[in-house]
């Protein structure tokens, strides 16, 4: 089943990526009209309190000029950084004060809420039909990456519903970047999906890797620790950096590298447990990452740095472009070669691999390494983004949304099979879900229970006795009888 | 005798096959009715309907004259109809008597009576005539002794039918003779036993009468005197049975080169001082109990556990392996005892468990292309006629004579000059088990080596061309030349420590 599974991914996938921009297309040509009585609708309460005040700024001036627009983007997104959470409350109360007041903007939208669900409904009996014409429906409604992909498709559509322009996507000439929310969402995404490649691979082995969010940490840490070495001479941040580029970027990486070949030795060559003893790193990971800082937070304003999570290839944001190219690596090196094979059968069964001339240890290895070595270049965009190392928090709770990704993207935790394609899918559901509840304009008090609530209805929709009852219900619509031998 | 379970006209229909057509079984109070049948032949189905797991189409059932339609194995346990599986179904980490009452245990004031269960475990345990101490974890004894357990706890729950499927398949001799005491008290409080195994001596030493399916169809009901062996083998298997028993030793010219040379092997605990020598092409069995040093010599052979003595020559040229994969680049080959632990790879297809060996060989970064692995898959599928409608099927859902083949095919890919095989006709059926056998001799006439093993002295003897006989981990004899019908018996002399080595 290896391939036509993957197949199956690589297609699902393809299809969210044709939805998304199918959908971003068509939002394009609604923005404009709707962004416009936004703005109209801004003016007014511009003049309410303080807070609300400097919210409806940034509202205004992403709708007065195209320059702006930019920067009011820019904005929106530190919003969602836990720094700034006072702003992004206020943001959330107005944006919510606002749809209340103009009460007719849902009943407008209605119109295009039954569209997505019936785009949404033509996606699912496409994929019915496309099913019985290839006789594998069965295959793709026992699926988890078929649900994830729908319930994906289900938020992107409320998203639609709560904000016309959602699927907008604009080309900034004076940044020579592309802004919108889906490039925001796969913007924001790039460090759980990069760490959740490393993640497929571990857990594919039946283990779990929980320090992963602390590496964060320590790469990040490594990096402002090289870019402002002599701290006590250059005592303000700039454009400067005082070892060559090269360490700031290299020692982070292979630092983490050791991490990983550390837990890897653990798991590999001292049998324990992988969860006890990734727990280890995850213990120490920060104090090493504040004994690296003093326990201070540096700060850069060092350019080429900063471009790591701030800068843009061909209108890309480079965390994007990074994590494309890590996926491409991770996919090609796992199924290009036999890596992948070996790793699942590892997974499957130690004992039989090593009879059958696996080095499983060396396996073993390798994945941890990979996996520390990812959740370094994780960290060096987390810091990177924020200009900063922050010990405490940088990474935090990375490893769980990992698991999260790897899980929902169709791979079981007691190893064996792994899809790639999925845990994307799964890593980009899980930003789209945080995407929506800021849009939708809940506190930042109950985002974490109301995401929680979200990903529960996706774990469920793919639960074992769920995908079985649609199955059946598939399998008796159809007539098809195919010949199986039972023993 | 009464009848005490009466199954009529049972059909199922699964998609494309029908299962079952028409069968009838009959079971009375107090026998013990074997179940016989190749793999697929719809024993497990026609158990599965009695258990509640599949849903019949047809046909009913009696339980004391009354119909019963039980709906899942909870339900058809409290009908008292029980079943002991082959592999053993209870929490190894628990202890004995825990085992025995887990879900049904006797409370004193809302609280567990611990006092209460050993005792009555220690009971149970003791008129099975087995001495144990109940209070110990499960995984402390022989897995004879967890096999008793599990049937403790089968009896217990007041069965009057008790369904044994393969009960014997990872027993020794002296267990088994254990477990047959334990069937035999059984039958004398009157339960029906169903007994489902691949062991037809066992059949004609344990069974009052027997049922025959093949293809899902009722062959035949026979008391267990009407019948002979050879008879029974043919209405299972539907053909004549002269032409698989006739296979033909291979032949071993006198100056055939050595392949492999061990002498003073050993490691501690596990072999003491063994010395072989196999030539090209030769075939030599392994015979001797479970746990006489068989199986440990195949691994220290293949290096998957390091010897700590001795030394080891392949080829001609001396051999200092460090782990499998080191042997496999020797060309050898190692099929070994435990399928389900270290053979198959449950959740892969037969094409990935195929060409696994042979790709660990080459070495990751050098993948065979998914062409070549369809080609090879699809070779030794029609090759070793494995039941299967394609190569992308999961391994874990064949049948254990189709797994073995699959591992079979997994090493005859890698094209070796010794094949070691431990136990490969285990848990098989007659014809399965004929055919790996012919597999094992063709291999031979080609040139490669085999070590066999097998707890089955008369495949060893009518296979082997020599029979090295193991006790205590230790060589205690070998036989060679021609051999007779009294070779098994000097065979288990040896093995039991009264005639000296040949």
């Amino acid at each position: 089943m290896n391939n036509s599974k993957n197949r199956l991914g690589l297609a699902l996938l393809a299809v969210l990526c044709v939805a998304m921009v199918a959908m971003g297309i068509w939002g394009f040509a609604l923005g404009g009209t709707v962004t416009l009585s936004a703005a109209e609708m801004a003016a007014p309460v511009a003049t309410e309190a303080p807070v609300e005040d400097a919210a409806a700024a940034i509202e205004e001036a992403a709708a007065d000029t195209a320059e702006d627009a930019a920067a009011g983007e820019e904005l929106a997104e530190v919003v969602e950084d836990s720094t700034v959470s006072l702003q992004e409350s206020a943001i959330a109360e107005h944006l919510a004060e606002r749809s209340g007041l103009q009460s007719f903007a849902y009943l407008k939208r209605f119109p295009l809420l039954i569209t997505g669900i019936l785009l949404g409904a033509a996606f699912v009996f496409a994929l019915m039909i496309m099913g019985k014409k290839m006789r594998v429906p069965e295959n793709l409604l026992h699926s988890k990456l078929t649900y994830a992909v729908v319930a994906e498709l289900a938020i992107l559509m409320v998203c639609l519903w709560i904000r016309p322009d959602f699927f907008s996507i604009r080309y900034e000439p004076s940044s020579g970047m592309l802004i919108g929310s889906l490039i925001t969402i796969l913007n924001r995404s790039a460090e759980i999906t990069i760490i959740a490649m490393g993640m497929t691979l571990v857990i594919a082995l039946g283990g779990t890797d929980i320090s992963v969010g602390a590496l964060v940490a320590v790469s990040g840490a490594l990096a402002l620790k090289f870019l402002r070495w002599d701290i006590d001479v250059y005592t303000t941040p700039g454009d400067y950096t005082v070892q060559p580029f090269v360490w700031v970027i290299v020692v982070p990486l292979a630092v983490c590298l050791l991490m990983g070949l550390f837990n890897g030795t653990l798991v590999a060559k001292l049998n324990i447990q992988p969860i006890i003893a990734t727990l280890i790193l995850m213990v120490a990971g920060r104090g090493i990452a504040q004994i690296v800082t003093d326990g201070k937070q540096y700060t850069t304003g060092y350019a080429p740095f900063q471009f790591i999570g701030g800068g843009s290839v061909l209108g890309m944001p480079m965390p994007v472009v990074i994590s494309i190219v890590v996926v491409a690596a991770v996919a090609l090196f796992t199924r290009k070669t036999a890596f992948g094979m070996f790793v699942e059968s590892v997974g499957v069964n130690r004992s039989a691999s090593r009879v059958s001339g696996l080095r499983s240890d060396r396996i073993i290895l390798i994945v941890y390494m990979l996996t520390g070595f990812l959740a370094g270049i994780s960290g060096l965009i987390y810091s990177s983004r924020i200009s900063s190392c922050d010990s405490n928090n940088a990474g935090l709770n990375y490893e769980m949304d990992a698991i999260l990704a790897v899980v929902i993207g169709g791979t079981s935790m007691s190893g064996g099979k792994f899809s790639i394609a999925g845990t994307v899918i799964g890593s980009i559901i899980i930003r789209t879900i945080v995407t929506f509840v800021l849009y939708f304009g809940i506190t930042s008090e109950s985002t974490m229970a109301f995401k929680a609530m979200i990903i529960a209805v996706v774990i469920v929709l793919q639960s074992e006795p769920v995908r079985n009852w649609m199955a059946k219900r598939s399998k008796a619509r159809k007539s098809v009888v195919r010949g199986e031998v039972h023993a | 005798m009464s009848e005490l379970l009466e199954m009529r006209g049972i059909e199922i229909q699964f998609p494309g096959v029908k299962a079952l057509d028409k069968v009838d079984f009959t079971l009375r109070a107090g026998e013990v009715h074997a179940l016989l049948g190749e793999n697929g032949a719809g024993k497990s189905t026609l158990i599965k309907c009695l258990t509640g797991v599949n849903r019949m189409d047809a046909g009913e059932i009696l339980l004391e004259g009354k119909p019963i339609r039980p709906t899942s194995p909870q339900a058809a346990i409290e009908l008292g109809i029980s079943t002991v599986f082959q592999e053993i179904n209870l929490c190894p980490n628990l202890t004995v008597a825990e085992n025995i009452f887990v879900g049904r245990q006797p409370m004193k004031h809302h609280q567990i009576n611990w006092k209460e269960i050993n005792r009555r475990a220690a009971e149970l345990m003791e008129r099975f005539n087995v001495h144990i101490d109940v209070t110990r974890p499960l995984s402390y004894y022989s897995t004879a002794i967890q096999q008793m357990v599990s049937i403790a706890r089968a009896v217990d729950i007041d069965a009057k039918v008790l369904i044994l499927d393969e009960p014997t398949s990872s027993l020794d001799e002296n267990e088994v003779k254990q477990l047959f005491a334990v069937m035999r008290s059984l039958k004398e409080q009157g339960i029906g036993i169903i007994f489902i195994t691949h062991f037809l001596d066992q059949v004609f030493e344990m069974s009052d009468r027997l049922t025959i399916l093949r293809n899902g169809h009722l062959v035949g009901v026979y008391d267990i005197n009407q019948i002979s062996k050879l008879e029974l083998v043919t209405e299972m298997i539907g053909k004549d049975m002269n032409e698989i028993f006739n296979l033909k030793r291979a032949h071993v010219a006198e100056d055939a080169p050595i392949m492999l040379k061990a002498e003073h092997l050993g490691a501690p605990g596990k072999v003491d001082d063994v010395s072989l020598e196999i030539r090209k092409g030769e075939m030599i069995g392994f015979a001797g109990l479970l746990g006489s040093g068989r199986t440990e010599t195949a691994e220290l052979i293949f290096c998957v556990a390091k010897p700590t003595k001795g030394s080891l020559e392949m080829g001609g040229e001396p051999l200092k392996a460090r782990n499998p994969l080191d042997s496999i680049n020797r060309k050898m080959a190692f099929c070994p005892e435990d399928r389900k632990r270290d053979g198959i790879i449950g959740d892969l297809s037969i094409r990935e468990n195929i060409i696994l060996a042979m790709q660990a060989k080459r070495g990751f970064l050098h993948p065979i292309s998914r062409k070549e692995q369809n080609e090879i898959a699809d070779k030794y599928i029609k090759m070793l006629s494995i039941a299967t409608p394609d190569a992308e099927k999961k391994i874990g859902e064949l049948s254990g004579g189709n797994q073995q083949k699959v591992i079979l095919a997994r090493w005859m890919a890698t094209e070796p000059d010794l094949l070691i095989l431990d136990e490969p006709t285990r848990g098989i059926d007659v014809g399965a088990k004929a055919e790996i056998q012919r597999l094992m001799l063709e291999m031979c006439e080609r040139g490669v080596s085999v070590v066999f093993i097998s707890s089955e002295l008369e495949e060893v003897i009518r296979c082997s061309n020599r029979i090295l006989i193991m006790r205590d981990g230790k060589k205690a004899g070998e036989l060679g030349g021609e051999f007779g019908t009294d070779t098994q018996n000097d065979i288990l002399k040896i093995i039991a420590g009264e005639g000296a080595s040949a």
